[in-house]
Order: C-alpha cells, then structure tokens, then sequence
C-alpha cells in the first residue's frame, strides 16, 4: 500500500481524503510515527517538506522565489496543475492526444469565478492548459485588464491561438467555466451552458449548473503523481511550467 | 397579404450571383414586390445564367444593363447580392439613381470604397441597411434581458462564432505539385450547398466574409464604437484558404470606447466539428449578472434513421430574422426609423475588420481610425 500523508488545511484535505478513498492501493497516513511514502502539501509548505515526493496543492499561490529555489534544490515535488486533470478538459486532452482533434487550432476558455478568487490567481490554469494544449510558448501575448476581467489573447509559433477570459464582476457563489478547443479535424465543447438543469419557482426560472465533479480531477492528479513515483517517470507537469506561468502572469498583468 | 393602405416597396434585384437568402427573404414580405434583375452586360456567362434563372424562378424580366433597369422598372430599392468586391460600385449606382438600398454581407473587402459609401447615402437622404443576424431569437432575448437590466451596466462581451462547413479539400491534402485552388473556381463549386459567401476574384478570409455577423451583433448589444483590438488568425483548415492566403480562422480581442471589453473567435472549423451549423455564443458580464447566450436557440432536435451525414440534428425554430429586418427597412421608409445595420455602422464594423487584420499581419495592438 502507498502512503500519503496530508498537510492541508481542513478543508482542501477531506477533497484529497475523499479522492483518494476512491483509489486502489492508495491510503492516507496519519500515524506520526511512520514514513509516508509521499506527502501533499500547501504551497506554503512547499520549500519544508524536501526529501518526501511532494504534491503541492494550489501551487498558483507558491511565490515565484520559492519557486525558483525548489527548482535550484532539485526537489521531487510535482505542482497540482489541477485544471489539466478536470473532468471537463480530460476527455479534450484524451481526444487530442489521440488525434481525433488534429493540430490543435483554437482554445477558448471563459471562466467566471466566485466572489473573492484573484483573478490573476484564477489565469493560472487557463494559461497552463494553453501551453499544454500546444506543447509550446506563446510567441505573441496580449492582455486586457479592467476591475472585474481579465482578458489574454495568446498566440503560439504554430499559428494555434489561445483566447481566455477571466471575470468575477458578481457577488456570486456559483462559478461559470467553458473550455473548447478547434482542431483542424474535430472540435471539443466541454460548457457548463450545456449542463444545465432548470429550476422553477413561483414567478421566477433559474438555471441550476451540473458542475464537474471536483474529485475526478483530484483523483487524477492524485493517480499522475504516485503512478510516477512507483514507476520512476517523470510526472507529466512540473515546477518549471509553474514558474513559467508566473513568469507570463507578472509579465502580463504587473509589467 | 399586404397592408392595403401601406405602399408596397418595388425592388431591383442587381446581381444575384450567389447564396439568393437576401433577395427571397425581401421576396417574402408582403411590403416589397422583385419587379426585376439586373446586371452589366460583360459580367461572366456564369454570371448571367444564375442571374437568368433566379429571374425565371419569380417570373420577372432580366436587364443586362444596370442603367436601363434603373430608367425602366420605376423602383425604390436595390438589393444587391453580387460579389462582395462589387457590392459598393453597384450600391452607389443605385445610390446615385436616387435608390434606396440593401446590401448582402459583407458591405466590401475594400474599407475606402465603404467610406465612399457611406458619405454618399448620407448625403443622398436614401436608407442603406446590410444583411445581419440581429433579429434572430436568442438576439432579441439578449437585448431584452440587458434592456431590462437583467445584469446591470454591461462590463463584457465575448463572442464564439463558428461555422462548421467545409470549403473544398482540407489543408495539405492536395497533392504536391497540384496548382493552387482557384478562389472563384471554389467558389463557384460551393455555389451547390449554398455556402458561397466569398464569391468573386478577390480572396476573403472568414473574418472578412462573416465578421461582420458577430460584430453586428456585439454593436447591436454595446452601442459603442471600438477602440483598439489585438488579432491572430491562422489558415487551419482548409487548402483553399491556404492557396489563397486568406484565414479560416481568427481570434480578436478589444476594447470598446465605453471601456467593455471583449473578444470574438471566428472560424470554419470543418463539417465535422459539430453536430449542427456551429457553437455560435454570446457571453455578456455585467456589474449585476451575467448571460449565457446560444444563437442557435430555440430548437428542435431531430434524429431517425438513415439521416443523412450532413442533415443538421437541430432545426432552428422561431426564426423572423428575415421578416423583422424586412418590417424594420419598411418602418426605416415609411417613418425614417433607424435601420438595425445602416451604411455606417457596416462601414464602421468593415473598418474593425480591416485593424484586425493589420493587428494580425503586423503582430501588434492597433488602434481604430
């Protein structure tokens, strides 16, 4: 059995509890007195838990410096990219992969996040998910920034194009997300308009959204990041995408 | 049947050489009556055979001779559906022939000619309005829900515009060594399943042919001019784009001089990337709000066996986009009303297209004259 020990506040660690419950051969270590064989870990506690394979939740938090010296100090720590491994972006990210989609052309991303998310914080992921889509830099970037929005406009050296909005202009406790991706042969839709449910009250209809289950992500981030450590490999995101995306993210939204 | 009381509109159709959707639908309401077609005389023969035929079709003589047909048929309005790099010099004749006017999409590739335009009918007194969208259902529901303040003050729009047609072969299919694909012999070839938009000599990206839809619809909705705009565009899909050098795919983003922001994806992605015509969305953020709207909306989905491949799954229901536009440019003559997409705001859009392209060429953020 895999040992995993959490040191995440409350709330995050009953998620990867929850997520990990649904996995085989997989279990959560709370016993002091024994090693786990990994840990997960806030961002703030990236840099003290060296020596342990570690993955770092929510690693859009980690402060760039730090960043760079767990780079320099060659730490086993795999950075929870988590939008990679949503439910929504999986089956893209599988079709892609596979070739259904062909070169990839076009992603577009609109995210609206709840009350009180940074939005710099909240285009980390879609910048992530841009590189990943096209396994590349963005060779021409563009940003439009105003109190509620974000608005980046990347364009990558194969002509593909990333267009990605981010907003939280309401006092919301339901966020919004839509991710497509145009390929030269197929296209993905993954749009929380589609999964919609409607709600109906006394003289007023509202939309209830079928929001993906957060646990399919975790339980995917969980599985990359102990699959690599039993089989020795390199994890598919590391802490050099982290640093560039906030590279792109200083230079975007504070140069 | 036609108001008795109300004048019933005659009509020139000039040039009808492609897609006929604008010429029937102006066919289709009881205020305006096709009395002819015409033409120049050394147009094509290609030219004069469609022509010829849509003149058959609603028993209507055909002219090949523009002039003449303005002298002859006694006629208030020209609708013009040639090819677009023609659409200016045949409006301004008509124009000048003291014609009102309207005009299929786009108003020209040539920004300067639009300009011409537009000062020209301002002139003039006449009513010019250009082919759009802006009444389609989910347009209307959208205005409305922001009329009402649904979300409050509008902060942004974003706009997905995708048609998922072919137009010929896809990239780098063609054989090495095969002649480049002749624009207008492409064109001509698309002419069967109705999705000629870009016919002519002149090669037109997408942004170019249908830009002018989306961006209708953003001017409908914001009620600003733009201020600056960033673009990319890439030729994705298909090799008679990529002969022509024209794109068949863009993504802009800008900003309005009201400050809402915005972004609009454009492209022909290819039959196969969706089950209907295209994912066609607006997504409007306000300061209380926000929606979430399909263009496509309402429809009605149909699925039975044997369908053929590309019979669309979903069939628009509710759609009095042709009609309303028509009742608009009848009230537009009648009362002066304003018209959804005048001369002037097509121009403007055309001038918006044109920066987007200079953005894209030239890799940089361009500000709109």
């Amino acid at each position: 059995m895999f040992k995993i020990e959490i040191q995440l506040e409350p709330k995050r660690k009953s998620l990867y509890e929850e997520a990990i419950r649904r996995l085989r051969s997989i279990y959560v270590s709370d016993d002091a007195n024994t090693a786990p064989d990994a840990r997960i870990v806030g961002p703030e506690n990236a840099i003290s838990n060296q020596g342990v394979p570690c993955l770092v939740d929510q690693p859009e938090r980690i402060v760039s410096h730090t960043l760079a010296s767990l780079i320099k100090s060659d730490s086993h720590i795999m950075p929870a990219h988590a939008l990679r491994f949503s439910s929504r972006v999986k089956p893209i990210d599988e079709a892609l992969r596979a070739g259904k989609l062909g070169k990839p052309g076009l992603m577009r991303l609109h995210y609206w996040a709840t009350e009180g998310v940074s939005l710099k914080q909240a285009m980390f992921g879609p910048i992530d998910l841009a590189r990943w889509f096209f396994q590349d830099e963005p060779s021409m970037r563009q940003w439009v920034e105003t109190k509620h929005s974000l608005l980046c406009h990347l364009q990558f050296p194969s002509d593909g194009m990333a267009l990605m909005n981010v907003s939280n202009p309401f006092e919301g406790e339901v966020a919004y997300e839509s991710v497509q991706l145009i390929g030269a042969t197929g296209a993905a839709y993954g749009d929380d308009h589609h999964n919609t449910h409607l709600h109906f009250r006394k003289n007023s209809i509202s939309a209830r959204i079928q929001h993906n289950n957060i646990m399919h992500g975790l339980m995917g981030l969980v599985s990359e990041f102990v699959d690599g450590i039993l089989n020795d490999r390199d994890w598919n995101v590391t802490l050099k995408d982290t640093l560039r995306i906030h590279e792109l993210l200083e230079e975007l939204v504070d140069g | 049947m036609a108001d008795p009381g109300k004048k019933t509109y005659r009509v020139l159709v000039l040039s009808v050489i492609k897609h006929a959707y604008l010429p029937d639908a102006v066919a289709a309401h009881p205020r305006f009556a096709l009395v002819a077609v015409a033409d120049d005389a050394l147009r094509p023969d290609w030219t004069h055979e469609r022509n010829q035929k849509y003149a058959d079709m609603h028993a209507i003589p055909y002219c090949r001779n523009v002039e003449e047909a303005f002298r002859n048929f006694d006629c208030d309005i020209a609708v013009i559906s040639s090819e677009a790099e023609r659409h200016c010099d045949l409006a301004m004749r008509a124009v000048r022939a003291g014609l009102h006017i309207i005009v299929d999409k786009p108003l020209s590739p040539d920004v300067q000619e639009c300009q011409s335009l537009s000062e020209l009918i301002k002139q003039s007194g006449l009513k010019g309005m250009v082919w759009n969208r802006n009444f389609l259902p989910a347009l209307i529901e959208a205005r409305l829900a922001l009329s009402e303040g649904a979300i409050g003050d509008l902060l942004a729009v974003h706009c997905d515009f995708y048609f998922s047609k072919d137009a010929g072969p896809p990239k780098e299919t063609e054989t090495m060594g095969s002649p480049p694909i002749d624009w207008l012999d492409r064109q001509l070839e698309a002419h069967a399943d109705g999705s000629d938009g870009g016919v002519g000599t002149q090669p037109m990206g997408e942004l170019q042919i249908e830009g002018i839809y989306p961006l209708a619809y953003i001017n409908s909705i914001c009620s600003s001019p733009f201020e600056r705009v960033v673009a990319s565009t890439a030729t994705h899909f298909h090799q008679a784009n990529v002969d022509n050098q024209v794109d068949d795919l863009a993504a802009l983003s800008f900003v309005l001089e009201n400050g809402v922001i915005g972004s609009l994806a454009i492209g022909r992605i290819g039959a196969a990337s969706h089950p209907d015509i295209g994912e066609i969305k607006l997504h409007l953020i306000g300061t209380r709000g926000a929606l979430v709207v399909s263009e496509a909306r309402p429809e009605v989905g149909l699925h039975y066996k044997d369908q053929p491949k590309n019979e669309f799954k979903n069939i628009r229901i509710d759609n009095d986009n042709d009609f309303l536009l028509m009742d608009a440019f009848a009230d537009a003559l009648d009362c002066g009303t304003e018209l959804p997409l005048d001369i002037e705001t097509a121009c403007n859009i055309a001038r918006i297209i044109d920066a987007a392209q200079i953005s894209a060429n030239e890799g940089r953020e361009v500000k709109i004259s």
